[in-house]
């Protein structure tokens, strides 16, 4: 696959014709001029935290069963990035000085997870991985969602959705899901799959949520592709939803609009690598914005198509206001980073910045947003790419206020920092990693078996797959879990600095490479006009033994700060950690909110799941922090309960009994189980006071 | 998928031409298949994640020297003879090795032919 940096530069001057904002240089490590064309989005419709209509699955029929395929994951940097570990559980590069955040845990439940999902809308949803963690906070009022499914808790962590457990039948008996609306509901769509008739709904992905406390509106944004409802195939037609909550109660109404991002964006774009995809969604918003980015992916082979901006009318959309004003810009060509090439290059995973309370803004420049993106991706660096960097790009996108009038005026421009290095981690290794899955890993441990007695026959693989699968894919190992790429991770913008990191390969204590965290404080400054930037602290997180993925920063006004991430280790099942961090001493200790009760045992993460195409086992996609007053809410995968292997069976061994859907180990009651068949994720919702 | 076999003999080679002693050097072989994947943000169990990557070439080198390459074909399918050893492997548009093919570096056993699969990580996510 090739990747547009210069190739594009033809269509930007085309672009160029529409511009409603141009930018200048910005110094000499690198400047940015981004093309942006103005528009308009219409409501298209309202939503609220409902579950829609549905036809009860009576646990027959359907394919879930019957194997299907995967993929394989990413090289890992192959290069030697050191880390002496520090005081307490983890690695802290920065010593000496007081913290100023001194996290205290004040409270935690477990969120969403997989049993929720699969059995939300009496089960007429898939067995999806990775979950995306989405949460936001205001008003009292936690919102978290994942693929693909909702839920809304009060402070003490009980959900104040309607209990929806009488009615949501599943296999002849109601499910709690603990109230969990699944997101084609949401969002006003049949549900993802008919399990009666195999009739698909719209594929709802990648979550992702702010509460913004000046609008005091709740947005809501994932990624929709369109689907041939007979056949499931993807018509390639894909549009960003952005629910907006229509007051600060977000179990009221919603106001949804929808961005087609099938062209990436761009008005008539039907040239180069697109159809394209708009992956990868996030959010974040300033005073007078709400900003939406995206990687556009090509359908197929082809060009990466560059990160994509949408900036829309904070205020218009908090109105609920039946059109909205909005920017979009491509950012292709527009980093000039230092390289072999000296190429142009697209930015990538472009995260827009969020701001806790009202008055953390930066007003300057007519009103300030901030991005941070990281360039040791493929997609970032083209024919340079070697799987590591030592260049941070901020980003800023200046005179936002003027996307509350009629014609909007923006400019974005970027600055290429030099950072310590960073590189592609390798896969996070989970206790019996390379070994049999033992019997708390049941799936796994079941598609080995061979001598169970079911009611398929003798081998518990006869529940999951068919035998010639089964023996073209013998033995299922416990296999490292995915620790993404070194794309950048959640963005804060509060004390005046952003805040970021992204996930790394590292060797602590100058040991064998593991995932690792790479954090970054920036001192970012637009009060001149143009951009300027400085890296303020940075640091790794590691720890011999351990991998650390999908970090997310949440900071408060004064500068106190968690960050959140999974951590997994030679003897650690996948678990919910933070550290501390601000601008003082940087990230200090790390330690263990939720711990891991069992390994993953996810479907993508077993060949026989996955024949013929290689295993990729997913986790992530990313993790979540949202600040409340004085408190940052945080949220990561892990994995909550055991269930071994006889419960998990039930009664489809000869002999046992429980819950009358494999897997749940829900018991003779029917729940609410502690996972489903094909795979254990939750998540851990926790409060801290940095 | 159960074509493999056949379509592996419509499988596009194209070795480049070893010189010297390399001409006359033991061989061996690789086949297998080449995906690219995620083609989806979120993997669903009853549907692929991934797809056959067809008409990508991959190049196989040794020091620096392209020692052979091949093309799949439409259903992602390759087969490409080369000299003993081990190689660094990667796309004409990444520079060796490849981290986004997985794996990246194989080794070919004299006179046996060897199945590796290859994967392209597609970076969607």
């Amino acid at each position: 696959m090739r990747f547009r940096g210069r190739t594009k530069l033809a269509l930007l001057a085309v672009l160029a014709l529409a511009v409603v904002g141009l930018t200048a240089s910005a110094g000499t490590a690198t400047g940015a001029r981004a093309g942006a064309a103005a528009s308009s989005v219409p409501l298209a419709g309202t939503g609220s935290a409902q579950t829609g209509a549905f036809t009860p699955w009576d646990g027959s029929g359907g394919s879930e069963f019957a194997g299907a395929e995967d993929e394989e994951g990413p090289n890992a940097f192959d290069g030697t990035i050191s880390l002496s570990t520090g005081a307490g559980q983890g690695g802290s590069v920065n010593g000496g000085k007081k913290a100023k955040s001194n996290p205290i845990v004040n409270t935690g439940f477990e969120g969403l997870n997989f049993y929720q999902q699969r059995f939300a809308r009496g089960g007429n949803q898939f067995s999806v991985e990775p979950p995306d963690q989405a949460l936001c906070v205001g008003n009292g009022y936690e919102l978290e969602a994942v693929n693909d499914v909702l839920n809304i808790y009060d402070a003490s962590g009980a959900s104040v959705l309607p209990d929806n457990t009488a009615t949501n039948i599943v296999s002849g008996f109601p499910r709690n899901v603990n109230h969990a609306v699944d997101l084609n509901s949401f969002y006003g769509y049949p549900p993802a799959v008919n399990r009666s008739t195999g009739i698909r709904g719209q594929f709802v992905t990648d979550p992702t949520c702010i509460y913004d406390a000046a609008s005091q509106r709740f947005y809501v944004l994932v990624l929709t592709l369109e689907v041939v409802p007979t056949t499931g195939a993807f018509t390639r037609e894909n549009h960003l939803d952005l629910a907006v909550s229509q007051t600060s109660n977000p179990t009221g109404g919603w106001n949804i609009y929808r961005i087609d991002v099938t062209g990436d964006g761009s008005p008539g774009n039907t040239g180069g690598p697109c159809p394209c995809l708009g992956d990868y969604p996030h959010i974040g918003a300033d005073a007078n914005g709400v900003y939406l980015t995206t990687n556009a992916y090509p359908w197929g082979p082809g060009d990466f198509d560059g990160a994509q901006i949408y900036a829309l009318s904070k205020a218009q959309l908090a109105a609920g206001a039946a059109h909205v004003t909005m920017v979009h810009i491509d950012t292709t060509g527009t980093v000039h980073a230092t390289s072999p090439t000296a190429q142009t290059e697209p930015g990538f995973t472009v995260w827009p910045a969020h701001s806790p309370g009202t008055t953390s803004y930066d007003v300057d420049a007519g009103g300030t947003e901030y991005f941070l993106s990281s360039n040791a991706g493929e997609e970032a660096s083209g024919d340079d790419f070697t799987g590591s960097s030592t260049n941070l790009v901020v980003w800023a996108l200046t005179n936002t206020s003027s996307l509350n009038s009629a014609t909007p005026n923006v400019t974005l421009t970027n600055k290429v920092l030099t950072s310590n290095q960073y590189g592609v981690p390798p896969r996070a290794k989970q206790p019996g990693t390379g070994t049999a899955p033992g019997i708390d890993a049941p799936q796994g441990h079941c598609l080995n078996d061979e001598t169970t007695s079911t009611i398929a026959g003798v081998g518990c693989y006869r529940l999951l797959v068919s035998t010639a699968v089964h023996n073209a894919t013998k033995p299922e190992l416990v296999m490292p879990i995915d620790a993404n790429d070194s794309r950048m991770q959640q963005v804060m913008f509060a004390n005046g600095k952003l805040w970021g990191a992204l996930d790394t390969a590292l060797n602590p204590d100058g040991g064998p490479k593991r995932a690792g965290i790479a954090w970054y404080i920036v001192k970012p400054d637009t009060s001149s006009g143009s951009l300027a930037a400085k890296l303020a602290m940075q640091g790794y997180l590691g720890a011999a033994g351990y991998d650390f993925t999908y970090p997310a920063i949440g900071v408060t006004p004064s500068g106190r700060g968690v960050m959140a991430f999974t951590a997994v280790g030679d003897t650690l099942n996948p678990s919910a950690a933070y550290a501390a961090i601000d601008a003082q001493v940087g990230v200090g200790a790390w330690n263990v909110l939720a711990t891991g009760a069992a390994v993953d045992d996810g479907f993508s993460g077993y060949k026989a799941q996955r024949f013929p195409a290689a295993i990729r086992p997913r986790w992530g996609d990313y993790g979540a922090a949202s600040v409340d007053g004085n408190s940052v809410w945080v949220a990561s995968e892990y994995i909550a309960q055991a269930c071994n292997y006889t419960p998990w069976g039930g009664p489809f061994f000869t002999g046992g009994s429980g819950d009358n859907i494999l897997g749940t180990c829900g018991g003779a009651s029917h729940g609410p189980g502690a996972r489903a068949a094909l795979g254990n994720w939750s998540t851990r919702i926790s409060k801290l006071t940095p | 998928m159960s074509v493999r076999s056949t379509v592996l003999a419509a499988t596009v080679l194209a070795l480049v031409p070893a010189a010297g002693a390399q001409a006359t050097a033991p061989r061996g072989t690789l086949t297998g298949l080449v995906t690219r994947g995620p083609i989806t943000p979120v993997c669903v169990v009853e549907q692929p994640c991934d797809e056959p990557a067809a008409n990508v070439t991959l190049l196989f080198t040794r020091n620096g020297s392209v020692l052979g390459r091949t093309v799949t074909d439409a259903n992602g399918h390759y087969r490409v003879r080369l000299p003993v050893g081990a190689f660094l492997v990667g796309r004409p548009s990444a520079r060796a090795p490849d981290r986004r093919l997985d794996p990246n570096r194989v080794r070919v056993y004299a006179a046996r032919s060897t199945r590796i699969d290859f994967s392209i990580d597609t970076g969607i996510r």
